[in-house]
């Protein structure tokens, strides 16, 4: 019983193993998202740090003005992070020598082509959209927050002091702009042209064109055209990505295929457990019969073994009983005999 | 026409779990088609003896 | 048999007492959570959404409540029969470790009202916590129909009694397979999180990791709470006690192969992906921690303790392999999750957090106390002896 018990647990690692090594998500097929989607070009090269695309979103969106006003260079003291009232943050990466500037990153929800959070919302919440952006609904979020938790670019805030109607809050690609013809917000702030919109797959050539034309200004890569499947904000640098706080040497799988690869084993159990287990249960409450059956055997043939001993017994038994009685008999008749004999002598005798 | 994976997966996945949940709920009635005479001889043994 | 201590002594008794405080002070707590917002009782931020009340409640209740499928499904689908004793305490313990899970749950999700959306309105079915809630669902509703009959046999309903113990294997077949499903699939949600997750404790294997030791949970937590019930509720105990070491005795054997094995995956994953560099630094330490000290070290001691019959060892391997589940699962979580970050940007846990969640565990054992008291878990009722 403890092997059907191991052997079962052997067969479930080697399962696991078969499935998550070998069941790719689509098998052979490729997805080239939609075509005609926009992106958004950063280069760091041109970004000042003068965060007047902090500002223009937080206009855009209705959201209170920055906290710490444009200009001030005291707020890159510390790395900041997207928060529900700050859909995008400009960080200082390298402080300003007297030879070089300062170099500064925007960053914000990456509109990735194959969202993480999507992929990991049980309620569909996100949507990836023919025009770019990725979008969230909120009329069905439970706030489950494992998106936030996802999330590689750390882009998702969530409104923790609301305890009515919390929501996810992230960039939005200014979608009801792009939708109207109209630039992101950010876009149309930046006073440096360090933020381009247009097409995703003209921007790259865009990206390819400056990188071919000042190799020494770039390094050689843009950002996010294929990192985990690729994304719609493009990334251009003068130092490498890993410094700017993105994953450098990211692949290019997207982690929706990693995060559901494991998923494909989910049909597999279903559909082997009732019979294999079913099948166990069968053959235990076989090994129980043919067991019982067995004994039943044994206890029947002892008792019939018993029962022939007795019967010998008895029949021993009634032989000699019948022997003693003929010796009794036997004996009887002789000391009848011997006794007729002596009394007829003693007449004899008295005569 | 599915563009993304992420509509590839939203799709099979989908469908994946009706498909299990059909087939789980049939297999209860396959089962007991099966095991059901086998069922039936027991007791009439258990009830001969 | 069914006149309870309470009854006896009053119902002013020390544990009842501090239980009521931990109680009424979380309740207040839990009140406030909903009135101001998560923000107001949790130390949770936009870098770390998911704490203790994941971590722990969550993560580590459904861990710890596998006794329940572990157990019937020795008894039941592998014929274990001399373990039927324990097969009722690993029920009711898995039943209310699932409900509580699920009240930790609502109080940790940002709209617990909407918790139904997934299956009533739209579905993600991409996502690993799809196949949670799912799973969760259906397999509370099994554990809690499996707990029935010891209620129906209180209650005196005989017919209801006898429709649902009919249904025992197919109920026990349901569980091993949700159990299967749902164990394995809470670690996969970190699939998502590839850079997130220190790679030590990220595998492609996480799932296998997760489900078999769950096994070994379910196992050391029977033998834990069993220990437990026999002191606090020896009065009710039928079994001898020899039976009742017997027992023991013979789950550490189990627990013994299953942290085997256990440890055999784990050290395989990490040379597949050739991840022994990560041993040599502090998290590498950390880990070697958690596989040597809370798997390696209580597999040993499950297996000598088996030999030679020492029911005291036995007993320390499995309080000391439920830690080893609590650290791996807050591992996982929340201590080499976002590992990487800044100490001011990693989480600790509010106070109020640890409150809710002593909360939640004195509310079960709260439960568990009343249900034991009353109904025949730990002993059979005398009109259905010999009936199961």
């Amino acid at each position: 019983m403890k092997i059907s018990r191991r052997g079962f647990l052997h067969g479930m690692a080697a399962a696991g193993a078969l499935a998550t090594g070998t069941a790719k998500a689509a098998g052979h097929r490729k997805f080239d998202g939609y075509p005609g989607s926009f992106g958004l070009l950063h280069d760091t090269t041109l970004c000042v740090g003068c965060r007047s695309c902090e500002a223009a979103c937080r206009e855009v969106n209705n959201l209170p003005p920055v906290e710490v006003p444009v200009g001030d260079k005291d707020i890159f003291r510390k790395k900041r992070r997207t928060t529900e009232k700050a859909y995008t943050v400009v960080n200082e990466y390298r402080k300003a020598t007297e030879t070089t500037p300062a170099v500064y990153r925007k960053h914000q929800c990456m509109h990735c082509n194959e969202p993480c959070c999507a992929s990991v919302c049980f309620v569909k919440a996100f949507t990836k959209t023919p025009e770019g952006p990725v979008l969230y609904d909120p009329d069905v979020c439970v706030g489950c927050r494992y998106c936030v938790m996802a999330c590689p670019y750390y882009a998702l805030a969530y409104e923790y002091d609301d305890p009515v109607t919390p929501r996810v809050v992230r960039c939005t690609m200014c979608y009801p702009r792009i939708k109207k013809g109209l630039n992101p917000g950010c876009s149309d702030a930046c006073p440096t042209g360090a933020i381009v919109f247009g097409k995703r797959k003209d921007l790259i050539k865009l990206a390819r064109d400056r990188i071919a034309r000042f190799p020494d200004r770039y390094v050689d890569h843009v950002f996010g055209e294929h990192e985990f499947g690729g994304t719609s904000w493009l990334t251009l640098a003068g130092m490498p990505f890993g410094q700017l706080g993105l994953h450098d040497g990211a692949t290019h799988t997207p982690i929706p295929e990693m995060a559901t690869s494991y998923l494909s084993v989910v049909p597999l159990i279903v559909t082997i457990y009732p019979g294999l287990l079913l099948g166990m249960y069968a053959f235990t409450k076989r090994k129980e019969a043919l067991a019982l059956k067995e004994k039943n055997k044994a206890v029947a043939d002892t008792l019939a073994k018993a029962d022939e001993e007795t019967k010998k017994k008895l029949a021993d038994a009634a032989a000699r009983a019948a022997k003693d009685k003929e010796r009794a008999v036997n004996q009887a008749v002789k000391k009848a005999g011997a006794e007729a004999k002596k009394a007829a002598e003693k007449k004899e005798d008295e005569k | 026409m599915m563009h993304t994976l992420f509509d590839f997966l939203t799709f099979t996945k989908g469908s994946t779990y009706l498909v299990v949940a059909v087939f789980l709920i049939a297999f209860i009635p396959f089962w007991l088609f099966l095991t059901e005479r086998q069922e039936k001889q027991s007791t009439v043994r258990a009830k001969k003896k | 048999m069914n006149e309870s201590p309470s009854e006896r002594t009053g119902i002013i008794t020390p544990f009842n007492v501090i239980a009521a405080v931990i109680l009424a002070v979380g309740a207040v707590i839990i009140l406030i959570r909903f009135v101001k917002g998560l923000g107001a009782t949790t130390n949770l931020t936009h870098t770390n959404p998911w704490g203790l009340w994941i971590g722990f409640d969550v993560m580590t209740g459904v861990a710890l409540a596998a006794g329940g499928y572990v157990t019937s499904s020795a008894v039941y689908l592998f014929g274990m029969k001399e373990y039927k004793p324990i097969v009722r305490p690993a029920i009711l313990t898995g039943f209310l470790g699932y409900f509580l899970v699920v009240v930790g749950l609502i109080v940790d999700l940002g709209r617990p009202w909407r918790l139904p959306y997934p299956f009533v309105v739209q579905a993600g079915p991409t996502s690993a916590l799809f196949e949670i809630a799912l799973c969760v669902a259906l397999y509370l509703t099994t554990l809690f129909v499996e707990f029935t009959p010891a209620a129906f046999e209180w209650l005196g309903w005989k017919r209801w009694r006898k429709v649902v113990v009919s249904m025992t294997v197919a109920l026990t077949i349901f569980g091993l397979l949700l159990s299967t499903l749902h164990q394995s699939t809470l670690g996969a949600m970190y699939l998502a999180t590839p850079t997130k997750l220190h790679p030590l404790w990220h595998s492609p294997y996480i799932p296998v990791h997760f489900f078999v030791s769950s096994i070994a949970a379910g196992i050391s937590m029977v033998i834990f709470e069993s220990m437990l019930s026999h002191r606090v509720f020896g009065h009710l105990v039928e079994i001898s006690h020899v039976q009742f070491d017997n027992i023991t005795v013979g789950l550490a054997k189990a627990g013994s192969v299953v942290l085997a094995v256990y440890f055999a995956i784990k050290v395989t994953g990490i040379s597949l992906e050739d991840k022994w560099h990560y041993l040599s630094t502090p998290m590498g330490h950390w880990y070697l921690l958690e596989l040597l000290g809370f798997v390696l070290l209580p597999c040993i001691l499950f297996a000598v303790g088996f030999r030679e019959k020492k029911t005291g060892l036995i007993r320390f391997a499995g309080a000391w392999t439920v830690i080893g589940i609590i650290l791996n699962r807050l591992n996982v979580s929340i201590i080499a999750f976002n590992w990487q970050l800044p100490p001011d940007e990693r989480y600790v846990p509010h106070w109020m957090e640890i409150w809710v969640t002593i909360t939640i565990v004195t509310f079960g054992v709260v439960v568990f106390k009343w249900i034991v008291n009353r109904m025949p878990i730990l002993y059979e009722h005398p009109d259905y002896r010999g009936m199961h």
